[in-house]
């Protein structure tokens, strides 16, 4: 489901989920290794924040480990952690949305750890090049950003962004839209303030 | 010129955006913060079951002692009498379930100021709780972070007043690091009931290595568990789906938890080897967090039947409709000789479960020509080989197993003739390499299909594919709706 090189062959990871769920911490580690680094690009996509996307991840691990007994069909781990770390995403947004900072000095900028982030490990998870498209991603609803993620940056397929969101695959396909729309309306306005030269990218 | 939106160039961004991440390496602090968080984090492992007669015993022996724990007088009520009420918020803090949370309002939790320091190490007491079908102690330990190191083992023993070891259960714990100590927060769970005894003893034996004892003597009475606990006889069941039935036995309105007693009917020959976690849910569609399987019991693989009791978090008071629901049920079929070496735990697959080619030549060329069916029948379903080729030293399978069938891929076996035996080839990370897909369960049907790919031995005439293990899954879902009387 992820599109993770390190994903291991569906019954490998019905024997760990198994073995588990028995109590075997080996197993539950090699199971969330196996999908670690798909999650925290799908945190990432969705917060916009390495550290939010790190919290995200530590968060998933947690449920998972406390919830992986009732995980039904071992099969779907994949899908079923992916959904996990969407939920916590979420979670994160929401939590940051109550939080009312006390003067203005105190706010940072809009991407201010990730630009430290992007500075202190260059080429690290591409962060610097891409900046107008994440402050863009940023803009987005959460829903939004969720299905964009899955579908481009995973590179899933339609049917399968539906089956870990739990959504039918035209919703998939609406938010897609919508979601392009507004990702080219922020992107076309971000392009004079950035690139001076833009005029010579118009279409 | 068409006015279609067109979003190719945004698209195009993103897919290189993605490439771009999925190309790049995952910060290390990504990496040790999950493992740090789980470290830290309760494991509400499901124990092993008990298997066969010894599980069989232990319900009737619990009905029993259920039976007798309401003539028993009260000792030392007075001792919850005098709680301030701080264990609430304390197991709150420690992530504990919301029964625990409730015990010390509900009476059935005691609040103790017990502490041993033994080299160095203190180790306190903080709480029993006395339910009917759990016991839980809470403890804190705190002594030197060069000594204690969390994850270590911690050996703990618990008796009643006669000095009868009281086995089973489970422990778990957090820990944090003040100054130069560490400090470890958790409980110790000895699951059923052990109602007749006035007192226990906990003594812990080691922690991370350092040598005790810490011993404590602990009156705790039952006597108000067991007159909060509400019991109801059900035997109400489910259709029968794929030949199976869910029956719901009993179900128990324990202080801390709602324990519910199962009974799968229809399992004749099948192994219990995965597991079977039924979900609760209230009549206004609210699921019911599972704790913990306390235990499964079947005489013998020859029973039609299987037991399992599950704990659940409290259902709330007033409750009178609950439906449970069981979606999947998947269990082991192993070959007989790995049967035998495994204490026969596991129902053994007919010997004929083996695929045998013999190699010969074939216009130059060599060809594996099936000695044995290619398709044999397991549990009423299949395991195929749709092909099998020969490339030089390269054999080609493909296998499949179909409704819900799945072949362990770790467990396929190919030997030659000459008893030579072949794994397939594996990546730096040891997994197998083959190429997997699998069908959904569903409408379709669950369904794996393998291609296999070894090399063999240039001299080998014959090969014999073999499967060890293979695990079937039978769909439901088995749903059981049901009122209580209360």
């Amino acid at each position: 489901m992820l599109a993770n090189d390190d994903k291991l062959p569906v019954a490998q990871v019905v024997a760990l989920v198994k073995d588990a769920v028995r109590g075997d911490m080996s197993s539950f580690e090699e199971l969330f290794t196996s999908a670690e680094k798909a999650l925290y690009r799908v945190g990432l996509g969705i917060t916009g924040n390495p550290e939010d996307a790190e919290d995200a991840l530590a968060e998933t691990a947690l449920v998972t480990l406390e919830s992986l007994a009732t995980l039904r069909r071992p099969e779907y781990f994949y899908t079923w952690v992916t959904r996990i770390v969407i939920n916590q995403c979420y979670t994160i947004g929401r939590r940051q949305k109550k939080i009312v900072p006390l003067s203005s000095s105190a706010v940072e900028g809009p991407d201010s750890s990730a630009e430290d982030y992007g500075a202190s490990q260059p080429g690290t998870w591409a962060w610097a090049e891409y900046q107008d498209l994440r402050q863009a991603l940023k803009e987005l609803t959460s829903e939004h950003r969720a299905v964009v993620v899955l579908r481009f940056i995973e590179d899933l397929p339609v049917a399968d962004v539906a089956r870990i969101l739990d959504i039918p695959e035209g919703t998939v396909k609406s938010r897609l839209h919508h979601a392009l729309k507004g990702l080219q309306r922020k992107l076309r306005d971000s392009r004079p303030h950035h690139h001076p030269a833009g005029g010579a990218q118009s279409e | 010129m068409s006015k279609r939106e067109s979003f190719d160039r945004e698209e195009k961004q993103l897919k290189e955006y993605g490439l771009a991440l999925r190309s790049a390496q995952m910060p290390e602090t990504a990496k040790r913060r999950w493992r740090d968080a789980i470290k830290n984090a309760k494991t509400p492992w499901f124990r092993p079951r008990l298997k066969g007669y010894y599980a069989a015993a232990a319900v009737p022996a619990a009905v029993i002692l259920l039976c007798l724990v309401s003539v028993l007088a009260s000792p030392t009520m007075a001792l919850y009498a005098g709680s301030v009420p701080i264990l609430g918020p304390f197991f709150k803090a420690l992530g504990a379930d919301r029964g625990l949370q409730m015990s010390q309002e509900l009476g059935v939790s005691q609040q103790l100021e017990l502490s041993e320091t033994v080299n160095g190490i203190e180790f306190e007491l903080v709480s029993v709780v006395a339910d009917v079908s759990r016991t839980v102690f809470a403890f804190r330990i705190t002594g030197p972070s060069d000594r204690v190191e969390p994850g270590e083992m911690i050996d703990v023993s618990v008796t009643d007043q006669w000095g009868r070891s009281i086995g089973g259960g489970s422990m778990w714990y957090k820990h944090e690091y003040v100054d130069d100590q560490v400090i470890l927060t958790g409980t110790i769970t000895k699951d059923g009931m052990i109602t007749m005894t006035r007192h226990l003893n906990l003594v812990v034996n080691s922690i991370s290595g350092v040598k005790g004892p810490w011993e404590f003597k602990i009156p705790v009475s039952y006597n108000r568990a067991a007159a909060l606990s509400e019991s109801y006889d059900l035997g109400v069941v489910s259709d029968e789906i794929n030949g199976i039935q869910l029956e719901v036995v009993k179900l128990e309105c324990n202080a801390t938890e709602t324990v519910v007693t199962y009974r799968f009917h229809g399992l004749r020959g099948w192994e219990d080897g995965l597991m079977f976690l039924p979900r609760l849910y209230t009549g206004d569609g609210t699921p019911t967090t599972p704790l913990r399987n306390l235990r499964a019991s079947r005489s013998d693989l020859s029973d039609d039947h299987l037991v399992e009791t599950v704990a659940y978090e409290p259902i709330p008071d007033g409750t009178t409709t609950l439906r449970v629901e069981h979606e999947a049920i998947g269990m082991v079929y192993l070959m007989p000789e790995i049967a035998e070496r495994r204490g026969n735990m596991a129902r053994a697959m007919p010997d004929t479960l083996k695929f045998e080619f013999a190699v010969t030549e074939d216009a130059g060329s060599r060809i594996l020509e099936p000695n044995s069916p290619r398709e044999i029948a397991v549990w009423g379903t299949t395991v195929e080989i749709t092909e099998a080729q020969v490339n030089g030293n390269e054999v080609i399978f493909k296998v499949r197993g179909t409704d819900g069938l799945l072949v362990d891929i770790n467990g396929f076996m190919l030997v030659d003739n000459t008893g030579r035996h072949y794994q397939l080839p594996h990546d730096s990370a040891g997994n197998f390499e083959s190429e997997t897909k699998f069908g959904h369960l569903g409408t379709e049907g669950l369904h794996f299909e393998y291609t296999l790919r070894y090399t063999v031995g240039g001299d080998a005439q014959g090969l014999t594919l073999s499967f060890p293990h293979v695990t079937k899954y039978v769909e439901g879902p088995w749903v059981v709706e049901f009122e209580l009387d209360r």
